[in-house]
């Protein structure tokens, strides 16, 4: 096929996609862009979104999710012309959760000219691959949690999760509340992990709680009988796990088959936390920011997830990278392109988006001050999870 | 350290001893008799996981009761297991190692890293990188002995792994093929001239490391309810550990090393916080190899050794 040929079929299939209205995306403010789509189609080049995440090792799960999050809100902008009239094109790259494999792949993207960028996939590898980014002038937007990463005056990075220091305290008073004031807390030692327990044991000491026992775990490791043994000795009142979702799961079943204490607080879950702790998820708690179906209108979205994705169920975690990636790609229309000044200049002063995630409002360090967070009970079975307790008025103590 | 938890102690230090022992096995045993690390026989037992969940599927309809389900998966993953390691041997490790012109120990350790990376990436891509739960075959009841909480699956695990090891023992020291085991270990070359078949009893040998990997590979996803593609990186290397802790090459060493580092790796945890656990592991390692560098079964006679 010749590109003239190339550019009709495209035109055609845009005029199609144009004349069928509303579009199957669910965020409100449908995109009118400034040129008419079908005649920038035919000459605008695409535009290239970097992908980075963890795609293998003990988060891929997660990975997988957050991509397919991010891959239907390309598709679902595709469908109607893409943003300001120009198709989307992703690049994925696997950061492996490890730092320095972050660096080399965002370089990589960097080399590629991606336009936009989406990830790193945790914290860990977010603070190096946002420094790269930010020298490179590529706006760059992300779910980490750790606050360092906007702390540090970035002007092209976006957080679009809750911060840990907003997070965590909130969770270690929901605690406090429930009359839990004695903690045996285990952390993974990563800057995710670590960084939510350190968040939270600060908090809980504040409030007047007693931190019992504070330990790391290793990773890769399945058996935690001995620490849990540990943590049985001390009795209590409650385990928190600021650790990843399968080790979470083998903590968590260990330790009710030890009996080690009587409530469990989370800081990851999903499916695979509830895999590998089985039985043993009834009743525990765990904080997120709100999943796809605890906020109101997104059945829609849900229904058209699962059909895209074999059936899953979209988690906590896609759902926040649909939103992101959703918000990004309007940055882009609303700016008439991927100019990366008048993108992060758009994105700071962003008021109020309403996404599949709940609002969506950055202030100028690239946080998104709405984001709305909750304290989950896991039921026995299914997904989503129990509310417990929600907010979208905590801000950072 | 509580000295009232000091039973529950003993219990977790015996049950992750199991593990690592049953794997530090097949260590020992293809080290014996090829001096060769098959650094790819964590990833057997990951194979014998999955084999075990896959049996379980097959006779689900039939709707029998839990041990029967459990002791249909042990065989199953043992036999997959042992005619997988075969394979590995007979395709892989036999032509590099019988071919003159390579390395004697670089080229047969290589590749089985690279045995090591196509299983788990291999398995990756065939079954996805997630943990899968593994159905509860036997009852969850718990009971209380001198103190310590022990639960059913533990128990048999914890019986299962010696009975496993002691039927190896007398296979290796009673019968005419641990003899032709034995003697192949010992000097390959007289073995020959004895009329013994030397790369026939290699190739078993590699049949009963994966056997026994299998029967680990399944014990471990039912007692620990999930398993996954790369569940044999970090078991394998503990249990190596183990095997080089006992005395690598002795079948004896590594059962005791395996309970050593499961006992080290508990006791680091409940006098040091619990991310030192390894650090102290390892360490008493190092101490112990520098005092005795053979590990604990320094007799390096035949009889001793596979």
């Amino acid at each position: 096929m010749t590109k003239k040929a190339v550019g009709l079929v495209l035109s055609a299939a845009l005029l199609i996609s144009a004349c069928t209205s509303g579009g199957p995306v669910a965020t409100g403010t449908a995109a009118p862009s400034t040129a008419p789509a079908s005649a920038a189609a035919t000459t605008a080049p695409p535009i290239k979104v970097g992908f980075v995440g963890v795609q293998s090792g003990d988060f891929a799960e997660f990975g997988k999710e957050t991509l397919q999050g991010t891959q239907l809100a390309l598709e679902d902008w595709n469908a109607k012309g893409g943003p300001a009239g120009r198709q989307l094109e992703i690049q994925v790259e696997d950061d492996r959760f490890d730092p320095n494999q972050a660096v080399i792949v965002t370089q990589k993207l960097i080399d590629a000219h991606v336009d936009v960028f989406i990830g790193a996939g945790a914290s860990s590898t977010i603070i190096p691959s946002s420094l790269l980014l930010e020298g490179a002038h590529i706006v760059n937007i992300h779910a980490g949690s750790n606050p360092i990463i906007t702390d540090r005056g970035l002007k092209y990075n976006f957080r679009a999760s809750p911060r840990d220091d907003v997070l965590q305290p909130y969770a270690a008073d929901w605690a406090f509340r429930q009359g839990w004031k004695t903690v045996a807390m285990l952390h993974d030692k990563t800057a995710l992990g670590e960084g939510q327990a350190i968040q939270f044991k600060a908090a809980f000491e504040k409030l007047g709680g007693t931190v019992l026992l504070y330990e790391g775990t290793t990773s890769g490791d399945t058996d935690f009988s001995g620490v849990l043994t540990k943590v049985k000795g001390l009795n209590p009142a409650f385990l928190y796990c600021g650790c990843n979702a399968p080790q979470s799961g083998n903590i968590v079943r260990q330790a009710k088959q030890l009996g080690a204490a009587p409530q469990y607080l989370i800081t990851d879950s999903g499916p695979t936390f509830d895999q590998v702790a089985g039985d043993a998820r009834t009743d525990v708690y765990t904080i997120n920011n709100l999943g796809p179906a605890d906020i109101p209108g997104n059945e829609d979205w849900i229904a058209r997830y699962s059909a895209r994705w074999n059936g899953e169920k979209p988690s906590a975690f896609t759902v926040v990278y649909y939103a992101m990636s959703d918000v990004l790609f309007y940055a882009i229309d609303q700016t008439g392109g991927t100019d990366p000044e008048k993108l992060a200049d758009f994105l700071h002063g962003l008021k109020g988006y309403k996404s599949v995630f709940g609002t969506i409002t950055f202030d100028q360090k690239g946080d998104n001050v709405a984001a709305e967070i909750g304290i989950f009970k896991i039921p026995a079975s299914g997904y989503p999870y129990t509310v417990a307790e929600r907010r979208n008025d905590v801000v950072k103590p | 350290m509580d000295f009232a938890l000091v039973p529950q102690y003993v219990v977790n230090a015996v049950t992750l001893g199991s593990f690592y022992a049953l794997l530090a096995i097949g260590y020992t045993m293809v080290y014996g008799i090829v001096k060769m690390i098959n650094i790819a026989h964590g990833d057997l037992h990951m194979l014998g996981a999955f084999a075990g969940f896959g049996a379980v599927g097959l006779v689900s309809a039939l709707l029998l009761p839990g041990p029967a389900v459990l002791i249909w998966a042990v065989v199953v993953a043992m036999l997959a297991c042992a005619v997988v390691g075969m394979f590995i041997e007979a395709a892989i490790y036999r032509p590099i190692r019988t071919d003159r012109r390579s390395s004697t120990t670089a080229g047969p350790l290589i590749a089985a890293i690279g045995v090591s990376y196509v299983l788990q990436n291999g398995a990756a891509v065939i079954w996805g990188p997630n943990r899968n739960a593994f159905p509860p075959l036997l009852p969850s009841n718990r009971f209380e002995i001198a103190g310590a909480q022990v639960g059913v699956t533990q128990l048999v695990v914890v019986a299962l792994a010696p009975l496993a090891m002691l039927v190896l023992y007398l296979v290796v020291q009673r019968t005419r093929l641990g003899r032709a085991m034995r003697a192949s270990s010992a000097d390959p070359a007289v073995a020959r001239l004895m009329g013994i078949d030397v790369e026939r009893v290699i190739l078993i040998t590699f049949g009963i490391a994966g056997a026994m990997a299998g029967l680990a590979g399944v014990l471990v996803a039912v007692y620990y309810g999930s398993f996954y593609v790369f569940m044999g990186l970090v078991a394998g290397f503990k249990a190596f550990t183990g095997a080089v802790l006992g005395g690598i090459g002795s079948v004896v060493g590594a059962m005791l090393g395996g309970y050593l580092l499961g006992g080290l790796e508990v006791l680091g945890t409940a006098i040091f916080p619990a991310e030192w656990k390894d650090v102290f592991a390892f360490i008493a390692l190092i101490l112990l190899l520098t005092v005795r560098p053979t590990g604990i079964v320094r007799d390096a006679s035949a009889s001793a050794r596979v």
